[in-house]
């Protein structure tokens, strides 16, 4: 009998703990789930509200439409903890958020927010590419296919045998999303290996594309708080993008800065301009219905554009993709160019001719104007976040905090992802062995800085052929000294080298800082650049000095002949890179002080040699060295200046405008150098096609025959002096 | 419902007397007969007369001119046409792009690209380019097909043959109305292949039917293995995935990326289903009749033990042919659709011919050896300079003679790197012998795998190549990501006298922008440095089709060994301890260049007594597995063929010897000397 009662009390027990469980089920599922929003919605027809519930992974933006006197404080993180939403229960909020088909919006009063988010998302599959079902359906044999497909592609890659390389890096991202190193390996191997194996640049740089998409477009997504891609991706932006190792790079950066003047459109180039604009992009509504609330008259804008384009094919209708804006963009850039109106640029079919004149009475309607901007900033914004995965407010955060970025300039992005990875991979980054990821990734943003410094003023037409136009931008150069205290401070506790491994290339570039503030006459900034200087490398150092402590004006005159004195031939690649600077930033950008101090320059420094101790040298197999560096500097602004009007890399059409603006001796000087390569450039450009006479842009400078008789006679000159000194010699011997 | 099973029953017995009538058999035979072959002539035809144009055309454009208002210029200039026998080719939409190709001369820049242009506009899309490239294909395709009607109507499968095309053209008329032709493509060769696999074996089994006990118990393998489905259901993996792996091939990859991926996937998928279907059937066979008692049924009547293990084995062997059979064919017929993708560029298109569906060997070139009086100088040299070997040699710590060996081999290995190693501005020369001469237009491939300074994996380092010499001399500048293999391709036309090809390697990186006074060769970055495998010559000597036989049959036998190893091992032990022996022997030969790369890098890195005798075990396991199965780890098939390499006759009969007679008939003989043993059954002798 008791062993049946404990039977019977066993089975009681059993059902009332099953009973239990099954109660407990459905709160305990709903606390582990994934964290969501729970809103009031309105009910349709206006019926009472309705709890609706949004999961915190596939929320897109919470805007607080008004706030509630009272309610219990709420604060969550979401896309990636990129934004943040803070306010009270009972606030009405306006949600964006995805669904299967694309996207929703709703509006109602924030009730709590709920689940500990034990897990990621209640899908194993969200967010994953639908072959990730397989994957997960292989269970722990994925493991070992995994394994093998990593020994596999690493074998092969070495062997050269890249077939299969790429079909096996497929499907290591296809089992394995979440994984940034299978993501890194194959962007790498896309755009660094199997770029170089093809035949036209063309070719190079749809694969250099692809590996840069593959990373940014769908591996950032799986791992969006992953530093090591958001490393690798900045890393692949400045050096293979904006780096002059790759033979193909100027093709790099012409396509890459037609494809994101297409999107964007041109920045201002003042920098506040600079800032509303791409703020403005950031700020635009995430829907079309709410861009149609927020501006009145972009519902009637949109209905009339598809109107207009309905009889056209379906690959020029009206979407808010990129394709559609890819269309506006190119022809927002035909109004602007130069070359589109020189050569009279026309579509090339029927149908292009008519997109054009759509597009001409709706988005180049000035009584629509504000319409036309509203819906364009939207487009972007949407094309920027679906096909970039790039956040326009962080974009326009990282404009307001760093600097000036033009994104036609692939060292731009190079700064965005690696604040991005900064801000939103770093603090998974805990164990100390790895710091060195860290700072990797502030040497490589510290570095795009750099080369935005020197180079990031953007100019380019798409429509010219030529390449891009990029000169130095002194704005960065503050930027690059604040970055580096912080970073300093940053690294300070971190072992090894630390922070000091980054003073080198603050002190050296600080150095050509001061010289390119003070030649462009920023002298208090320069003068302040010095004074840290000192107070960092100087008097404030640990071994003392007085390197920085002299006057400026000496100090850049000092400092960079002094450099001479050891290596002498670096006089010879100063003169020429300021002259280069001066004539073409100085003409092409109307900045005549900055041509005059390059011309002074040129010619303080022929004095200093010429004046020099050691000027006379002469070694023992007789050998002038410093004579003919003089002879090199005498002849320094006009090699400069024929080298400036034949490099071809450099638009034509900036060239000839640089020639134009020259003075009249200069111009002269060159005429007979630079004139036939220039008119048998003219003659296969496009520019002859649009009926330009080379005569007219490249005229005869006045006082030519003077000078061609100046020149022939130290010619002849030289040619007596050299004679004399070999017959000297001689007779010597 | 109990009307529905006679209903079935009555016209399944209509067909199947259908299907024995003479004349139906005869007219099925004759209709697809005749369609097949005249599809082929239309295709034929259609491809012949591409070919012609691709010759005709050419010639026609090559001396016209258009200054000279020629009337071919002015038609192909004005109408984008050209007329070749009476016929217009060309359309009025090229004329704008062919009136650009004419230089201010008059005469037509590039004339090939310009008739293939015009010829394009005649291009049929339902012909593929292998097609046109070589129209037999056609010719052959429909003899086979027509070879495969007569055998399959004799082997009384023509309602089956007729069943299949009503079936084929049902499917492809839905897809191709849903707009997805080249899926229905794919997804009709199943049905087809399928029906080939069974004609297949119908055909083995009439092989197998002689009045031998062996043939007797492989034909009873046969028919068991197509009963129980395990046959099919096998090679319908197979068979249902080789069709379908085009579709799953990115098409914005080279096209002869996805070629040799097509390739490599099918030859894996076929080799790893008849490896399974080998293992288990081969186990199961052997083993549930020995458990069943049937084997003691069978060796009871006059049936050597020897003769029903030998049985087994080939019956075995047979289905694998079979399977790989079929698998082959499909794979060929759909290469034709791999190949009739858009290529990337003409570089791609050529190098599909030129180095993946080709056989080649590989040279490497000769290095310079030291002669022995050399040798003994330099050691000696050595010798009385280093004082630490004077002290040796004086403490008697080292002999003279372990001392001028090790120096001997040391100097050796440096004579033979100094000769693989280039530095900045230099340049060496390296010769390859024994080379045939090549036809015009055909190219070679020199595989390299250079490093240099740190051997950055994101940089590029420059370097000249210069083949050949006096007025066969070529030259060409690359980049090379450091070590990692690189191609360069060599035209065949620097081959000099002898079959000698002298390829001299610049450290220079060339600048073609170089304006007047700037030299357009600059030194290189580093010193670049290879291993002796570093520099091989690929070079043509036979086509694809003979590889992929060699290569199949090479696969055949590693099949056979493991058939032979499933049934000797099923012969003394069960069925779950026999398949994981040979699992065990499949999947450490499959990984053995591996596994051997592992044991040579594995390190006992820990100072615990017990830890450390445990990982010598383990490495003795490993190693001494690894040896055993070296030989058949290395008798790879599939992965030169794939790469382009040479299967040869040499590599086909050291398998046959070694791992077909030596491997399989060892284990035949030990597991016949351990069956002959065994008791298959025990007589209890209780009666009733």
């Amino acid at each position: 009998m008791s062993a049946r009662a404990v039977q019977v009390l066993c089975a009681v027990l059993a059902v009332a703990c099953l009973a239990l469980a099954g109660r407990l089920q459905e709160p305990l599922v709903d606390l582990a789930s994934e964290q969501y929003l729970a809103i009031a919605a309105e009910g349709a027809d206006g019926s009472a509200p309705v709890e609706r519930r949004f999961p915190i992974s596939r929320l897109r933006s919470v805007e607080t439409r008004a706030s509630a006197k009272q309610g219990d404080a709420i604060q969550f993180k979401y896309q990636g903890d990129i934004r943040t939403w803070e306010g009270k229960s009972g606030d009405t909020v306006r949600v964006a958020f995805d669904t299967v088909g694309g996207s929703g919006t709703a509006e109602g009063r924030v009730l709590r927010i709920a689940g500990y988010g034990l897990r990621y998302t209640d899908e194993a599959e969200a967010g994953a590419p639908p072959i990730i079902v397989l994957g997960t359906a292989l269970g722990a044999l994925r493991g070992l296919i995994v394994d093998y497909l990593w020994l596999k592609v690493t074998i092969q890659k070495e062997k050269g045998l890249l077939y299969e390389v790429m079909a096996d890096s497929n499907l290591i991202t296809a089992l394995q999303p979440r994984h940034p190193e299978v993501w890194s390996f194959h962007g790498h191997n896309m755009a660094y290996n199997i770029s170089v194996m093809t035949n036209t640049p063309e070719e190079r740089w749809a694969w250099v594309n692809a590996g840069i998409s593959l990373v940014r477009d769908r591996g950032i997504r799986y791992n969006p708080n992953s530093l090591l891609l958001c490393k690798e991706l900045a890393f692949w932006f400045h050096h293979k993008l904006d780096g002059v190792s790759d033979d193909a790079h100027l093709i790099y950066k012409r396509q890459f800065a037609r494809e994101w003047q297409y999107l964007l459109g041109i920045p201002p180039q003042d920098y506040e301009l600079r800032k509303a604009w791409i703020r403005a992009i950031a700020d635009a509504p995430d829907t079309l219905e709410g861009v149609f609330e927020k501006v009145p008259g972009t519902r009637e804008f949109v209905a009339d554009l598809e109107k207009r384009l309905a009889a056209l094919p379906p690959q020029f209708r009206f979407a808010p993709d990129k394709r559609f804006l890819i269309l506006v963009g190119e022809w927002l850039a035909r109004q602007g160019s130069p070359y589109a109106r020189f050569l009279g640029l026309r579509a090339m079919s029927e149908e292009s001719a008519t997109l054009i004149g759509v597009l001409d009475a709706t988005f180049g309607d000035k009584s629509r104007e504000r319409e036309a901007f509203a819906v364009l900033s939207f487009m972007r914004k949407q094309v920027l976040i679906d096909g970039y995965n790039m956040d326009p407010l962080l974009m326009a955060k990282y404009t307001e905090e760093s600097g000036p970025l033009d994104w036609r300039h692939p060292a731009a992005h190079a700064v965005y992802w690696a604040r991005r990875g900064n801000e939103f991979g770093e603090h998974r980054i805990t164990d100390q062995n790895d710091v060195y990821k860290i700072i990797n990734n502030d040497r490589t943003l510290i570095q795009a800085m750099q080369t935005l410094a020197r180079s990031g003023l953007v100019q380019f037409d798409p429509f010219s052929g030529d390449n891009v136009t990029r000169l130095n931008d002194a704005r960065w150069v503050k930027v690059i000294d604040r970055y580096f205290q912080e970073l300093y401070a940053k690294h300070y506790e971190v072992r090894g080298a630390g922070s000091d491994t980054f003073t080198n290339f603050h002190q050296n570039f600080m150095k050509q800082a001061i010289r390119e503030l003070y030649r462009s006459g920023d002298v208090q900034g320069a003068q302040e650049i010095l004074d840290r200087l000192d107070r960092l490398y100087g008097t404030g150092a640990f071994n003392e000095n007085l390197m920085y402590t002299m006057p400026l004006e000496q100090f850049v005159r000092n400092v960079t002949f002094g450099e001479f004195e050891m290596q002498p031939e670096v006089a010879r690649s100063d003169v020429f890179a300021v002259l280069e600077r001066g004539f073409r930033e100085g003409l092409l950008l109307d900045n005549q002080q900055l041509l005059d101090d390059a011309l002074k320059y040129a010619r303080d420094l022929t004095t200093y040699f010429r004046e020099a101790r050691y000027n006379d040298f002469v070694n023992k197999f007789g050998e002038g060295r410093m004579k003919d560096l003089l002879g090199e500097l005498d002849d320094s602004v006009p090699a400069v200046l024929s080298k400036v009007l034949l490099d071809t890399s450099q638009p034509l059409l900036d060239r000839l405008i640089i020639f134009r603006k020259a003075p009249d001796d200069l111009r002269a000087l060159v005429y007979d150098r630079v004139r036939p390569a220039l008119e048998m450039e003219f003659e296969s450009s496009r520019l002859k096609s649009s009926g330009l006479v080379f005569a007219n842009l490249a005229p005869e400078p006045a006082g030519l025959e003077q000078v061609r008789k100046a020149l022939a006679d130290q010619a002849k000159r030289r040619a007596d002096e050299a004679e004399a000194a070999k017959r000297s010699e001689a007779e010597r011997q | 419902m109990s009307e529905l099973p006679g209903l079935r029953q009555r016209l399944s017995n209509r067909l199947a007397d259908l299907g024995r009538n003479r004349l139906f058999r005869i007219a099925v035979a004759t209709v697809f007969a005749v369609g097949c072959l005249g599809t082929a002539a239309v295709y034929y035809a259609e491809a012949a007369r591409l070919a012609a144009l691709q010759q005709s055309i050419p010639a026609l454009l090559e001396n016209i001119d258009l200054k000279a208002r020629d009337a071919v210029a002015v038609q192909l200039a004005e109408r984008g046409t050209v007329t070749v026998g009476g016929v217009e080719i060309g359309d009025v939409a090229l004329a704008p792009r062919l009136a650009r190709m004419f230089e201010e001369t008059g005469r037509l820049e590039r004339p090939y690209d310009a008739a293939a242009l015009l010829i394009g506009t005649q291009r049929k899309p339902w012909l593929p380019t292998p097609v046109i490239d070589d129209p037999r294909i056609a010719l052959v395709a429909g003899a086979i097909g027509a070879l495969v009607s007569l055998v399959a109507c004799s082997a009384g499968l023509a309602v089956g043959l007729v069943g299949l095309a009503v079936a084929c053209v049902a499917v492809s008329g839905v897809l191709a109305l849903a707009g997805r032709s080249s899926l229905s493509l794919n997804l009709v060769g199943i049905p087809v292949l399928l029906f080939v696999f069974a004609l297949v074996v119908r055909v083995i089994l009439a092989a197998l039917d002689r009045p031998t006990p062996m043939f007797a118990v492989a034909g009873s393998v046969v028919r068991e293995a197509m009963r129980l489905r395990i046959a099919v259901v096998f090679a319908a993996i197979a068979i249902v995935t080789i069709p379908l792996l085009p579709q799953f091939i990115d098409p914005d990859t080279p096209l002869r990326y996805q070629v040799q991926t097509f390739l490599s996937r099918s030859l894996d998928t076929m080799y790893l289903v008849c490896s399974l279907l080998t293992v288990f059937l081969g186990c199961a066979t052997v083993a549930f009749e020995i458990r069943d008692r049937q084997a003691w049924t069978t060796l009871t009547k006059p049936v050597s033990r020897m003769s029903w293990l030998a049985g087994k084995w080939l019956g075995i062997v047979a289905l694998n042919v079979a399977i790989l059979g079929t698998c082959t064919l499909a794979m060929s017929a759909y290469l034709v659709q791999m190949r009739s993708r858009v290529a990337q560029d003409l570089y791609d298109f050529v190098a599909i011919e030129n180095e993946v569906l080709a056989a080649r060997i590989g040279s490497t070139p000769e290095f310079q050896l030291l002669s022995p009086d050399e040798l003994q100088a330099r050691v000696e040299a050595d010798m009385k300079a280093d004082p630490n070997i004077q002290a040796d040699l004086r403490d008697g710590a080292r002999s003279e003679i372990e001392i001028k060996q090790t120096l001997a081999k040391a100097a050796l290995e440096k004579h033979l790197a100094g000769q693989r190693t280039i530095g900045p501005n230099l340049e060496k020369v390296y010769r390859f012998v024994g080379l045939r001469r090549g036809e015009e237009g055909e190219t070679l491939t020199l595989r390299y795998k250079f490093y240099s300074g740190e051997s950055d994996p994101n940089e590029l380092y420059p370097v000249v190549f210069v083949f050949g010499q006096g007025d066969r001399q070529q030259w060409t500048d690359s980049n090379f990501v450091a070590a990692q293999s690189n191609v360069v391709s060599v035209p065949a036309s620097a081959i000099g006298e002898g079959g000698v090809l002298e390829v001299r390697i610049q450290n220079l990186k060339f600048n073609p922008n170089a304006r007047d006074g700037e030299p357009p060769f600059v030194p290189g970055t580093g010193t670049i440095y290879f291993d002796p495998d570093g520099l091989e010559l690929l070079h043509r000597v036979g086509g694809f089709a003979d590889n992929l036989l060699r290569a199949q049959l090479v696969n055949i036998l590693k099949l056979s060994f493991l058939g032979m190893l499933s049934v000797v091992s099923a012969s003394i032990l069960s069925f779950p301890v026999a398949c994981l022996i040979v699992f065990t022997a499949l999947g450490a030969g499959s990984i053995g260049g591996f596994l051997g790369s592992s044991v040579t890098e594995y390190r006992i890195r820990t100072d615990s007594g017990a830890v450390k005798a445990f990982e010598a075990t383990v490495k003795a396991i490993a190693g001494a597995t690894e040896f055993t199965l070296r030989a058949y780890a290395q008798a790879k098939a599939n992965g030169p063929l794939v790469e382009g390499r040479l299967v040869s006759w040499w590599d086909v009969g050291r398998t046959f010897l070694l791992i077909g007679v030596g491997w399989s008939g060892l284990l035949l003989l030990g597991g016949f000397a351990l069956f002959r043993r065994k008791e298959l059954a025990i007589y209890s002798g209780q009666g009733g």
